[in-house]
């Protein structure tokens, strides 16, 4: 079987990495962009298979002009299929390498003290004013991180969960400025727990429905 | 050529641990495997029906708490919705208790629905 | 160079984030990804992920 890891522009330049279990990268053009690929045994284990793919990603991202994640698991017979399975998309997959080049991915969490659901309360009004007080103060805190690493990047994509999780595409030349927005929120909060992980390739801004 | 994972980490303050376990329910995407010893299967099927039950008690205090912010509810439609959230939280405690889980073991990856929590 | 362990909590949460992005985001081009490549291996993938790839990591550092 074949499977896909990522796109690039074509001619792109593999890594000195091997793919799952061992096996050799390859460049596999579709029209304008290059799928990368690599033969794998369908039934592997998939554990080590899901970091391996992501170590190829993170190795095409230092060498590649530009780099769109696949997600784990596209897999194919033949090229055949996977050049009908790519069909009429490489408009958008190329598009999609355009927007990213040059850009890699910073993910933020953050976790807050979570205040306990159970909070002991004389009746429903002064349970429910609590929640509130200690919801809206943890948007502002959200809004006060996310907004200056906000300038700082290209795009952004945040969570509508209660816990705060992010990701910015930050391009090379702005790096430096959000490194310096993350230090200064952090250095005024050292109660809030803030984990910044990264440079990633762009997982988040692929452009695809579900990502 | 440097450790693969090792320059990933730009910053990290307070206590790490917490974020990594938060992560941790993201595996639950695979499929289990099928294990058939009966105490395991009902605990599982606990967990997965108490982190359900959870996630809509969360959605539907955010969504009142929505409501309340923008002032769409009466004093008496406030009380009552305070009475029956802080009566499911406790409930979900006893729930917890007696199927002897933790908060790190309501944490469950619900696909496209984990992010809610 | 510093030898990350597994138990390390930096370790984790860099491992988790890769897996995260590995498995919830990126390009899809079959309009729905089932891990039946996994094929029988139904694995309940979690913390035992992390202890399992930690040899992936050290075997692949050993190799560089």
């Amino acid at each position: 079987m074949i499977h896909l890891y990522a796109f690039t522009p074509p001619a792109p330049q593999l890594p000195d990495v091997t793919g799952i279990a061992g096996a050799r990268l390859e460049a596999c053009r579709v029209a304008d962009v290059v799928a990368v690929i690599s033969e794998v045994d369908p039934g592997g284990a998939v554990r080590d298979a899901v970091v391996e793919h992501g170590l190829v990603v993170e190795s095409l991202r230092e060498l590649a002009e530009a780099v769109l994640p696949v997600r784990f698991g596209e897999r194919f017979a033949d090229r055949r299929e996977l050049v009908a399975a790519v069909g009429d998309r490489v408009a958008t997959l190329r598009e999609s390498l355009a927007r990213v080049r040059g850009c890699a991915e910073f993910g933020v969490r953050m976790v807050s003290e979570r205040s306990p659901a159970n909070v002991p309360a004389a009746d429903g009004s002064t349970y429910m004013r609590a929640r509130l007080a200690s919801v809206v103060e943890a948007d502002a805190v959200a809004t006060e991180l996310h907004e200056p690493l906000a300038r700082c990047a290209r795009a952004w994509d945040v969570s509508d969960g209660a816990r705060y999780a992010a990701a910015y595409p930050v391009g090379e030349d702005e790096r430096e400025d959000f490194e310096q927005a993350l230090a200064g929120f952090v250095a005024a909060h050292p109660e809030l727990t803030v984990v910044c992980t990264g440079p990633w390739a762009p997982y988040s801004f692929t452009g695809s429905a579900d990502g | 050529m440097a450790e693969p994972l090792g320059d990933k980490l730009m910053a990290a303050n307070g206590d790490v641990d917490r974020v990594a376990r938060a992560l941790e329910g993201l595996g639950d995407v695979f499929p289990r495997r099928i294990d058939a010893d009966p105490e395991k299967v009902e605990r599982g099927l606990a967990q997965l029906v108490l982190t359900l039950i959870e996630l809509l008690r969360q959605l539907m205090e955010r969504q009142a708490l929505r409501r309340m912010e923008q002032g769409t509810l009466d004093d008496d439609e406030i009380e009552r919705l305070g009475q029956t959230f802080m009566l499911l939280a406790d409930r979900m405690e006893q729930l917890k208790g007696e199927f002897g889980l933790d908060d790190a073991d309501l944490n469950l990856n619900l696909g496209p629905l984990g992010s809610l929590l | 160079m510093s030898v990350l362990e597994p138990t390390q909590p930096q370790y984790d949460v860099t491992l988790l984030e890769l897996v995260d992005r590995v498995l919830n985001k990126g390009v899809v081009l079959s309009g729905d990804i089932t891990l039946s490549v996994a094929g029988v291996d139904l694995v309940y993938v979690g913390l035992r992920l992390l202890l399992a790839s930690a040899g992936t990591i050290d075997r692949l550092r050993e190799q560089q």
